[in-house]
């Protein structure tokens, strides 16, 4: 047999398999085959769609062989503003980073303050007559000096 | 020094991250559309349409990458290729007169194909494939054995146990019609 009537039975052969296509194959399939990382079975399917689709055994030499070249600093500028921003989510306002560490400080602040307090009056006692209990949340943390002498 | 990408920061939007990406690898995509494309222009335009592509749909497809699978740039390479095939074709059919469109490429169905009654395993893939390879790609055995890794001995023997197959049903079908 020539190769035209080899080629001949392979076009008959070839028009059958034609509505045999099936689905596009999966790049990931694709790159482990041209790594030579799949099992046999699965090297088997990918081969079997190969033979339908015989232009991306370039894909697979190519792939193999690849050489980087330089992208123009222009592209890579464009490509760097593709991906849209990410949404914000509606709890994060305008308020800048040191805001949230001034508002950590203050809180923090205020807790030890309370905690130290409580511990002084626990340790002064029963409140004399004449002295006024204080309620914390009346307590200023900033006062004016008072007449000490009185 | 090997260059990694935190791809796990760079699909949930960390911008640092997608520059890492950029950098790493704008130079091979754009190598691998040059087999595709050859103006600049062209070249560099189907390279942001891969990366456009990359990173739709909140990074969709960056996200189907397996790293234990195969490599990044192994995988880039076939997309990057595979997506500028597809953008080059659209983009010619948008650019032709209808006229001179050819039928096949407009058609929503494809013209039904010779009625055989070949059985489903006749060949095996690999005898499909090297088949395919030899008469549609037009490859030597040289080059068939070095695309599938295999001996050039091998790919003859795939080839001459194919043809016997092919041989042997056609002829049968002709006895069964004559």
């Amino acid at each position: 047999m020539d190769e035209g009537q080899e080629r001949a039975l392979w076009r008959r052969w070839r028009q059958a398999q034609a509505q045999n296509r099936g689905a596009e194959i999966d790049p990931m399939a694709l790159a482990a085959y041209a790594e030579g990382r799949l099992l046999e079975e699965d090297a088997d399917a990918v081969e079997a769609r190969l033979a339908l689709e015989p232009a991306l055994i370039e894909d697979i030499l190519f792939a193999r062989n690849a050489t980087p070249t330089l992208a123009p600093a222009a592209l890579v500028a464009r490509l760097k503003a593709l991906p849209p921003a990410p949404p914000r989510r509606h709890w994060q306002g305008t308020t800048p980073w040191w805001g949230a560490l001034a508002a950590s400080v203050m809180v923090a602040s205020f807790v030890g303050f309370s905690l130290g307090h409580d511990a002084y009056l626990s340790f002064a006692g029963p409140t004399q007559p004449g002295v006024e209990a204080v309620d914390q949340a009346d307590f200023p943390l900033f006062t004016l000096a008072e007449d000490s002498g009185r | 020094m090997a260059f990694e990408v935190d791809l796990k920061a760079l699909t949930q939007g960390d911008r640092a991250a997608w520059d890492a990406f950029v950098r790493r690898y704008s130079g091979l995509v754009m190598a691998a559309v040059r087999g595709v494309a050859r103006e600049r222009v062209e070249i560099e335009d189907l390279t942001q349409d891969v990366f456009t592509r990359l990173c739709k749909d909140g990074f969709r497809l960056l996200k189907t990458f397996d790293p234990s699978r195969a490599g990044m740039s192994t995988w880039l390479t076939i997309v990057a290729r595979s997506t500028a095939r597809d953008m080059q074709r659209r983009r010619q059919l948008a650019l032709s007169p209808l006229d001179n469109v050819p039928e096949s490429a407009l058609a929503t169905s494809s013209p039904p194909p010779e009625r055989l009654s070949l059985p489903k395993d006749l060949l095996s893939p690999r005898q499909a494939l090297v088949l395919s390879l030899l008469y549609e790609r037009d490859m030597d055995v040289a080059e068939i054995a070095a695309a599938l890794a295999i001996d050039p001995q091998t790919v003859r023997s795939t080839h001459h146990k194919a043809m016997l197959k092919l041989r042997a049903h056609f002829a049968e079908e002709k006895g069964d019609g004559g």
